[in-house]
């Protein structure tokens, strides 16, 4: 079937900010698309609502929008742009619902915007519960038994006749958001309370539970004329009941019969087919284990991180073919761009294992629950290939960065006690967690049955026997020396996915000596092409991964122009999308610059990991042994470290010590306490002020060194897990309890401590220098004041509060800097202002997060700027001779993941806790704020009651605060302290009780939906106290929380915006000045 | 385990290791199936005698081997190369699908072979327990035979038939049966009575059998003719038609077809070695989406068709009525 010529327009929603269950995934889909639908000829026009993504680069679509992704943006940009029709299926579950809601409420047919690959009755048939039921029935599938629930009443009456346990799922939700397992009537009402209210329509199904039954996944394409080509099947070794974005999953399956691969396929085509399915698809079924039984658990009828997955373990474009198809082509007519055959419709075949393993960031909220369930939990993930599932997994597992090399035996094991006790091992193996593959090495050293771990664990027993066999071959190199292991038991050790850290902690010896001792018996890796075909047909597109098991494809040609950029690894909370932006802008812009790029990274989602971004892709763990052995292979002119955050940072200190020639930081001090040490030299000798800081290499001498600065005291430390964490210590008692916590005092790790600068108006630097030059990329003012981690901070570019002189004292100083420490590139430094004084915090000479906002916000893509320069092009040369003076102003707003972590407290803090970023664009502060917030989940209100209770430091500045929302028509209620200052100012207050005042209470309130804007700003630091219960309320239940008195100004003055509402829509092209 | 060599026409050498310590030597066309499972399947279809078939997914048999799977009684092709064997395979997989043995080499380099293959085509080889001199090899090469088949797979009951057919089986596995009953086409009639005669899948060497064509052509003017698979390439040479040797044979579970009347695609279960030209009397009814083969062809003059893969009722019944074979509604 041709493409259609009725539609030239097309608007691609994509799918707004990361968070738990969205992630880096959607921006890959996006690009894809858009080059796709460029290619085809059609005009593409991108809304998202996060400036850090590549779908969001002028040069990616024709028409840029940065707005909030709701239905009043999204109409007004569709009657500004007239667009033929909307692409929903690759925004993630966002974009999906705002389709149909847009359809629903009649934009689309008032503007003759039509949806296409998914139409409104499709995503009904798929995400109403009800109508999925029936459709699956009526096509003969089988789904688990269910009632739809829309009260619980309803509910009620539905699990009569279900046994417990039960799932309950609500509808049109993502990441398995409000999706909960219940045990009994209790936990039913309770999860079916909180499902309802997840819920966009107030809907969830109570489902039996197939708890336990193995899970399977299908990403299938279909076209209009019903040709459907399934992807790959991806098995999760967890079984159901741990949500499949957090389960370890394996591509192909490893576990079924041709048979039953065959009968998965045919269910999934009918699932599809009934659903009107036009791209991609992926499809959850359950097996019984038992009894083979199979049902189809899910369908999600659009773009997902599985779908990310399934893309880059098999090479077969999903996103693309997904968004072509929808234009009316069929497979037969897309051209496969991994084989370079005319047709997508062959099946990729696989001669290697995929596994997906998942990134969770569990140390940042200790109070959260770390089992695994029916809600996912896991910000980001890795991939991994190997040619056998072991040594894919021990790839996957040293991918993660989470300190441990391999699946055990890398130094990282828990001590004798917790792996040989019985009862700590079953239920280690019982509860589903990030690290129950661990434990279940640790119950085969312990001696347990292959089916008794797979009973406990309900893991098939297949990958059981696969980690036993590991546990097994170890006991070949214990006891022995490196150069006493013959030659074939350290090739199989390879084979079998050991790294080298590994080996040197089972032979006893250093990972140097293990490099070395290999090349001595040329045990050395092959790199080998994921082509789509097993080998079949030549890969024109190659992306590789390696290998001990096979000798791997053809070298590459030697090229003198050949430039390594490290990715950043998995997504987490601190590392996210915002670098992997930077890596793949670097990339393109090398390209341009007639080099040519390779990447190495490791993240599924990322648009880095896209073929179609550099010259050749590399998938792989970003450690020295594996980055070396592509060094080796590739020989390149060098290597760019600065732009996927501390991940290929650390690493380019690592490779420059291995004599890898790095093109960035001349000079690469790379440890905190040197880097510190660092910025103390250079403020002294610019004359520049700093806080009083100074470090503690001993327990002994931090309290000591703490009063000699004098409270309140910013502190950093190591983890003994690894990660650092920050804190705010008011007085010696904060400090103390902070000394017990699980942290490392010693050469290695100092102690890090600053005289905390408290209401200072904390602002970051983004510049970017070639070496002569250093030019200022961007201000950024931050609204929370210090103390709040920048990454946590909204932010405002150009500053709106600071005075022009303090602005240019800052720049002043960032060039010195820059240009003092002979950095190239980017470079990222904090500064705090208090009063009259400017203080510098910290220099980082690497790109930062907001790179990505910084680029958006000037119209300038920075990366690009400075990878060129990186390879000797100058910014004169790049004719960036001046500053960009952005005549607009741009907020960026932080995204928090709290309502995935029940019982997390919401207070911001030192300890970064975002996943992701929004941006607002306006032409004056109050209404850019006003869109950074429109654009989070739970936006502001435009009226009702504001609920206000503030720590005695911010009581003088709440009065005014509460004056403007009483004059734009807000009801104030307050505690008793509060109230009483502010009737004391004569605003009218209702006074509310405390939580521990009796009932009802402010939380009462908050739960029946009585209060719809709080104002909380805790005291040092408070843990379960009445501020803690207000919060977590509040952010259960979806009311704007605010924790600080700068952050409550900004909303106040952007809800004035929003009730006045004038906030056009406007595409980065049409900015005055340009953005584009 | 002893080590195995497996030795390529062309002189090429891999390594690996035999999975059972007594397993002879075996000669055959070195060919490929890129299945991630279903390796009884493949080493037990019989018109993959005379083949050593290199399994290039990381492992073979990590799913159990299913007897139900199996195409006939046991193991047809010569033998079987793949990266690493699941260790229930080990040591049990002859005993397991009975008698004649299959020579199983694991511990390849599957990739390298699969790759040595793409570029030179699919081609005579040995796996040997000891490397051999050139001048063996040579011979060992020439003595490759066409081992005979005798027919064990038998035709499956069906109600209702939308069609009677007698089948040549020259090489059907269990599961060509299946798909002809679930075509609604009743076998096994005597040719006289059927509405046409089906000419089965069969080993790839059975291409060039001059008898098998003479008793092909010996059909033409008397009954409609079919042929699947290799049955097809026979058809067509019994048509006079030229068909030739691919460099390498489409061997897959969804090579994709598009019919040439109306241009519709579906992905096809394919394995065979020779493609057909239409010229003179044929005409092209299927092509091979990927490098244009033919795939399906008539021949009117003779009554006679061919497809390189099973049909689904659709095109089935869009082919017999290309050579006047009413498909009836049962």
């Amino acid at each position: 079937m041709p493409k259609r010529t009725d539609i030239k327009k097309i608007l691609i929603i994509g799918s707004g900010p990361v968070t738990v269950g969205q992630g880096c995934e959607f921006d890959y889909a996006c690009v894809q698309a858009c080059r796709a639908l460029r290619e085809e000829g059609f005009v593409t026009v991108v809304v998202n609502s996060t400036p850090a993504t590549l779908s969001t680069d002028p040069g990616v679509a024709d028409r840029v929008y940065i707005e909030p992704l709701t239905v009043d943006s999204l109409s007004r940009i569709i009657e500004q742009e007239r667009p033929d029709a909307l692409l929903v299926n690759l925004g993630g579950q966002t974009a999906l619902n705002l389709g149909l809601f847009l359809e629903r409420e009649g934009v689309l047919a008032k503007f003759g915007c039509a949806l296409i690959g998914l139409d409104a009755d499709a995503i009904a048939r798929a995400e109403d519960r009800k109508v999925f039921k029936d459709a699956m029935k009526s096509a003969g599938v089988r789904t688990p038994k269910s009632a739809i629930a829309g009260s619980i009443e309803e509910g009620i009456r539905a699990i009569k006749h279900a046994n417990f346990p039960a799932i309950v799922k609500p509808a049109y939700a993502t990441g398995g958001a409000g999706a909960a397992t219940a045990y009994n009537m209790e936990e039913f009402v309770e999860m079916l309370a909180a499902a309802l209210e997840t819920s966009p329509i107030r809907q969830a199904a109570v489902e039996e539970s197939v708890l336990d039954w193995k899970e399977i996944e299908l990403e299938i394409v279909r076209d209009s004329a019903d040709n459907t080509v399934i992807v790959t099947t991806i098995e999760n070794i967890d079984p159901v009941g741990v949500h499949t974005g957090d389960s370890t999953a394996v591509a192909p399956a490893q576990t079924l019969t041709r048979s039953q691969l065959s009968e998965l396929a045919e269910i999934a085509r009918k699932a599809v087919r009934s659903v009107g399915v036009v791209g991609c698809a992926n499809v959850e079924f359950g097996i019984d284990p038992k009894t083979g039984e199979i049902v189809v658990i899910e369908l999600n009828p659009r773009f997902t991180r599985t779908s990310a997955f399934a893309s880059k373990a098999t090479g077969f474009a999903v996103a693309r073919a997904s968004a072509l198809v929808a234009v009316g082509l069929t497979l037969d007519e897309i051209a496969n761009e991994a084989t370079g055959k005319p047709c997508l419709l062959q099946e990729p075949a696989m001669d290697y294992c995929a596994v997906r393993m998942c990134r969770f960031t569990f140390e940042k909220f200790p109070q959260a629950q770390t089992a695994l369930g029916t809600s996912m939990k896991s910000v980001g993930d890795a991939i991994a290939i190997g040619r056998n599932f072991r040594e894919a997994l021990q790839k996957g597992i040293r991918s993660l960065e989470m300190g441990r090399h391999g699946l055990g035996s890398d130094g990282g094991d828990p001590g004798e006690a917790e792996r040989t006790d019985a009862d700590t091992i079953r239920e280690r193996l019982v509860t589903p967690s990030a690290d129950r593959l661990f434990a279940i090495r640790y119950a085969i050293e312990a001696g347990m049955t292959t089916a008794e771990i797979s009973e406990l664990s309900r893991i098939d027993g297949w990958f059981v026997e696969g980690i036993r066999e590991l546990v097994e071959f170890e006991t070949k190199l214990v006891g022995r020396s490196l150069v006493g292991v013959p030659s074939e038991a350290l090739r199989e050790a390879k084979r079998l996915g050991y790294s080298d850290i590994q080996l040197a902690h089972l032979l006893e010896t250093e990972e140097e000596q293990v490099r070395v001792r290999r090349k001595v018996l040329g045990i050395k890796a092959g790199f080998c092409a994921v082509d789509s075909s097993a080998g079949e047909f030549e890969a024109i597109r190659p992306y590789f991964y390696s290998s001990y098991d096979s000798s791997g494809d053809a070298e590459p040609v030697s090229n003198p122009k050949r430039v390594i950029v490290l990715g950043g690894g998995p997504s987490r909370i601190g590392q996210g999308m915002e670098f992997d932006y930077c890596c793949a802008s670097a990339a393109l812009a090398l390209r341009e610059e007639g080099y040519e790029a390779v990447i190495i990274n490791c993240n599924p989602g990322a648009v880095s990991t896209d073929p179609s971004i550099s010259d050749r892709l590399y998938l792989e763990p970003l450690t020295l042994e594996n980055v070396l052995a592509i060094v080796e292979r590739e020989k390149p002119m060098g290597v760019i470290a600065q732009f996927g955050g501390h991940t290929s940072f650390d690493l380019g200190g690592a490779l420059k010590k291995a004599g890898v020639s790095i093109l960035d930081a001349p000079e690469r001090k790379r440890d905190r306490a040197s880097q510190r040490k660092l910025v103390g030299e250079l403020a002294r000798k610019l004359d520049l002020k700093q806080p009083e800081n100074d470090t503690a290499i001993l327990a002994i001498d931090v309290i000591d060194k703490a009063d000699k600065l004098g409270y309140p005291l910013l502190v950093r430390a190591t983890r003994v897990v690894g990660s650092t964490t920050w804190r705010i210590a008011y007085d010696e008692e904060d400090l103390r309890a902070f000394l017990d916590t699980r942290i490392e005092i010693s050469s290695e790790h100092p102690l890090l401590m600053e005289r905390f600068l408290e209401d200072a108006i904390k602002v970051g630097v983004d510049a970017i220098s070639d070496g002569e030059r250093a030019l200022v990329c961007g201000v950024m003012e931050h609204i929370e004041q210090a103390g709040v981690h920048s990454g946590d901070s909204a932010c405002s570019l150009p500053p709106y509060s600071l005075p022009d002189a303090t602005v240019d004292e800052i720049k002043r100083q960032t060039r010195l800097l820059a240009k003092e420490i002979g950095v190239r590139g980017l470079i990222n430094i904090h500064y705090a202002v208090k009063g009259a004084d400017l203080y510098l915090l910290d220099v980082s000479p690497q790109a930062s997060r907001t790179i990505g906002f910084v680029s958006k916000a000037t119209g300038v893509s920075w990366a690009k700027v400075a990878a060129k320069v990186l390879v000797g092009k100058s910014l004169a040369a790049q004719g960036m001779t001046e500053e960009v003076t952005a005549k607009h102003v741009s907020v960026k707003e932080a995204v928090f993941p709290f309502v995935r972590f029940a019982g997390v407290d919401v207070v911001l803090g030192p300890e970064m806790k975002s996943t992701g970023e929004v941006m607002g664009v306006a032409a004056d502060f109050p209404s850019a704020y006003a869109k950074s917030q429109l654009a989070i989940d739970y936006s502001l209100p435009r009226e009702g009651a504001a609920f206000i209770s503030v720590c005695d430091r911010d009581k003088r500045a709440v009065v005014s605060v509460a004056r403007q929302l009483v004059a734009l028509g807000f009801r104030i209620m307050s505690t008793r302290g509060t109230a009483k200052l502010l009737q004391a100012s004569g605003i009218p207050v209702e006074q509310v009780r405390k939580v521990h005042e009796g009932r009802p209470n402010i939380v009462d309130r908050i739960v029946n939906g009585d209060v719809h804007l709080v104002i909380n700003t805790p005291f040092g630091r408070e843990t379960r106290s009445d501020g803690y219960h207000i919060r977590t309320a509040a952010v259960q239940h979806g009311v704007s929380n605010i924790t600080t008195m700068a952050a409550a100004q900004a909303s106040v003055a952007a809800i004035e915006a929003i009730i006045r509402g004038n906030l056009e829509v406007i595409a980065l092209q049409d900015f005055d000045g340009g953005l584009a | 385990m002893k080590p195995l060599f497996l030795m390529l026409e062309d002189g090429a050498v891999f390594e690996g290791t035999s999975v059972d310590s007594d397993v002879a030597d075996c000669e055959g066309l070195l060919s490929f199936d890129t299945s991630t499972a279903g390796f009884e399947r493949v080493v037990t279809d019989p018109a993959n005698m005379g083949k050593i078939i290199v399994f290039p997914s990381p492992l073979t048999g990590g799913a159990g081997i299913d007897r139900k799977d199996a195409e006939s009684s046991g193991p047809k092709a010569a033998g079987a190369i793949v990266g690493r064997c699941a260790a229930h395979l080990c040591g049990g997989l002859a005993a397991y699908l009975g008698s004649p043995r299959l020579a199983l080499g694991h511990g390849f380099d599957t990739r390298a072979i699969m790759r040595h293959l793409r570029r030179n085509g699919e081609m005579k080889a040995t796996l040997t327990a000891k490397e051999v001199c050139e001048r063996t090899l040579s011979r060992r090469m020439d003595a490759i035979g066409c081992p005979d088949y005798e027919p064990e797979n038998r035709p499956l009951p069906c109600r209702r038939a939308k069609a009677g057919a007698a089948v040549l089986d020259l090489g059907a596995s269990k599961s060509f049966f299946r798909a002809l009953a679930a075509l609604k086409v009743r076998d096994g009639l005597n040719p006289n009575e059927a509405d046409l005669v089906i000419v089965s899948d069969a080993p790839y060497y059975t291409v060039e059998d001059s008898s098998v064509i003479s008793q092909v052509t010996g059909w033409f003017g008397r009954k409609p003719v079919l042929g699947f698979g290799h049955g097809a390439a026979i058809v067509a040479r019994a048509c006079g038609a030229r068909v030739s040797w691919l460099q390498v044979g489409h061997h897959g579970t969804s090579v994709p077809v598009r019919a040439v009347s109306d241009g519709r695609c579906r992905t096809t279960e394919q394995n065979h070695n020779y493609t057909v030209s239409p010229n003179g009397g044929l005409a092209s009814l299927f092509n091979d989406i990927n490098d244009g083969a033919c795939e399906g062809f008539v021949c009117s003059d003779a009554r006679a068709a061919g497809v390189h893969f099973v049909p689904d009722e659709q095109w089935f019944g869009a082919v017999l009525a290309s050579i006047g074979v009413e498909y009836k509604d049962a």
